[in-house]
């Protein structure tokens, strides 16, 4: 059956080739766009993860803006007061709370700006990822510093090196450099919270506070005594990541439109050309009739012809997403909200068997009509027409 | 790679009266083991390509600038240098440092004007023909000396018959 199939397909090379490419086009849609998704999802939720806090206190405001300036390593307008630090440690859920400063040192004539962050000691139980190339892994003396790896290979530093700020009017001793994350974190100078807060004359001041639960079950009665901190307010992690998927869904759901539009005209084009092909194979169909062939056989005549169609476009459609998405993912990576570093298009198994199932139902439904025409057809029509 | 912080203000400073300039790539890695040998030392990655900036007066051709960055005492010192086109020097600048105020005065105009008319020639035979600076600004002079050697010995290299010449592409013409 499956032979006569594809024999009856090759009859009109043009019209499969056509025919393939629209189901392949409304698969390559959809497989990018659903692929984008997950990798966005996905690479969102590592570097939350990463960041290693389920809570952050920072000052009043928008508290995903600030939330999302600290987890990118930019400065706020406002700050905390110490004593919040002070309030957030007494409190019995929280297992690491840690303090930083974070401060920004224009530097017009190279149309760039250094940014300072000040970590106490607690920074480091939040952040698995602080592995140094060279160096030690913390500041021994309080003109100590750190260093990301990006902002040490522009500086050409080493541990053991001095490091001047000119603006600051400060020379510090490079102790590390990190590995390279991928984050923000590699074009960041990191130095002891207690010097940040005196060079930047912001003693008894903090940019935020990132917070680690003991039980992450608390997080509702944690957020809610936090919140009473004057001038300050509690953003969870995943309140943050709702906002920027809620953000994503809205856009998502647009394409995701256009995507169903492709994969109907993709059906339809199936549905057209196996109509066509009954049409035209009329007096064959009877004559199969004629000489014993089933209806049932007549249905799986055409439904076999239809799922051929349909393999072969999302065959092709899968190579597609494969090969442009990243061209795609490379165009729109700019404009989404905290993009997430690395690939972020996904076309995993799971999506790929999604897509195959999706493709045989929708061969099913092309062919429904005309399989039914072909199903009808009577097989005195044979003699008629011989 | 060192990007070339404000062209328009050094062409106007060294090149008065130039009416274009234009950016090369000059692949150096094909002379690789000559180039070690001409630095004394291996050259890096960056080193296996020179971006030059020539310099027009109509047709004819006023100079060059080329970009360096080097391991000052308190952070890195990026460079501007102009090329006479017989390959002197003709003008050095320090785009941006980290060195505090004392070294940073040191290391000014009066002292970078001494590189003026030296040739990478000049500069291997060592010191004595740059003045001398205090012991504290010693370390940034030192790696700064090397830098305009380096840059030197290495855009001699890169006038030389056989070297492949790519126009730079405009994103990264002001890049460098």
């Amino acid at each position: 059956m499956l032979r006569l199939a594809l024999r009856n397909l090759l009859r009109r090379p043009l019209r499969l080739a056509l025919t393939i490419c629209g189901v392949a086009l409304g698969t390559a849609v959809w497989m990018t766009l659903a692929g984008l998704g997950d990798g966005y999802r996905a690479g969102l939720r590592t570097e939350l993860d990463r960041a290693g806090v389920q809570l952050m206190l920072v000052p009043l405001g928008c508290p995903y803006d600030a939330a999302a300036r600290v987890l990118k390593g930019r400065t706020l307008e406002t700050s905390l007061p110490a004593s919040a630090l002070d309030a957030v440690r007494s409190d019995p859920a929280v297992a690491v709370a840690a303090p930083m400063l974070i401060a920004a040192v224009p530097r017009p004539e190279e149309n760039r700006t250094d940014l300072w962050v000040g970590l106490d000691e607690a920074s480091r139980h939040l952040k698995p990822w602080w592995h140094m190339t060279a160096g030690r892994d913390w500041f021994s003396a309080t003109n100590g510093a750190i260093l990301g790896s990006e902002a040490a290979l522009i500086e050409l530093r080493a541990p053991g090196d001095a490091l001047h700020s000119p603006e600051l009017r400060q020379t510090f001793r490079v102790e590390g450099v990190l590995e390279r994350s991928g984050t923000s974190d590699d074009s960041l100078f990191f130095i002891p919270l207690r010097t940040a807060q005196r060079l930047f004359a912001q003693d008894d001041r903090l940019t935020a506070i990132a917070i680690r639960l003991k039980d992450p079950a608390e997080l509702r009665a944690v957020v809610q005594r936090l919140q009473q901190i004057p001038g300050a307010q509690v953003v969870t992690m995943t309140e943050m990541m709702g906002t920027f998927l809620r953000l994503l869904g809205t856009v998502r759901t647009l394409l995701m439109a256009l995507a169903i539009v492709a994969c109907a005209v993709g059906i339809l084009g199936v549905l057209n050309t196996l109509l066509a092909a009954v049409v035209e194979r009329t007096p064959e169909l009877c004559l199969l009739r004629a000489v014993g062939a089933s209806r049932t056989q007549m249905v799986f005549l055409v439904a076999s012809e239809s799922l051929l169609l349909a393999v072969a476009g999302t065959a092709a459609g899968v190579g597609i997403a494969g090969v442009g998405g990243h061209a795609i993912e490379s165009l729109v990576k700019p404009f989404l909200p905290l993009a997430p570093t690395g690939t972020l298009l996904q076309l995993g198994p799971d999506r790929m068997t999604q897509c195959a199932l999706a493709a045989v139902l929708g061969a099913l439904v092309a062919a429904a009509y005309p399989a039914w025409c072909a199903a009808r057809l009577p097989p005195a029509l044979a003699a008629k027409t011989e | 790679m060192c990007p070339w912080r404000n062209p328009s203000a050094d062409v106007a400073l060294w090149f008065p009266g130039s009416t274009r300039s234009d950016t090369e790539v000059r692949i150096l890695s094909g002379v690789r083991p000559e180039l070690a040998q001409r630095l004394g030392r291996q050259p890096t990655a960056g080193e296996n390509a020179l971006y030059v900036h020539r310099i027009w007066r109509g047709t004819e051709l006023l100079g060059e600038v080329a970009t360096t960055r080097v391991k000052g005492e308190s952070g890195a010192v990026e460079l501007a240098v102009a090329f006479e086109p017989d390959g002197r020097v003709h003008g050095v600048r320090v785009q941006r440092s980290r060195e505090p105020e004392p070294i940073a005065n040191v290391l000014q105009n009066s002292w970078l004007a001494s590189f003026q008319g030296k040739t990478a020639t000049d500069l291997s035979a060592g010191a004595s023909t740059i003045p001398a600076v205090p012991p504290e600004a010693r370390t940034t002079g030192t790696a700064i000396m090397e830098g305009v050697r380096s840059l030197c010995i290495l855009r001699e290299m890169a006038t030389r018959p056989g070297i492949l010449r790519r126009p730079a592409p405009e994103a990264a013409a002001h890049l460098h």
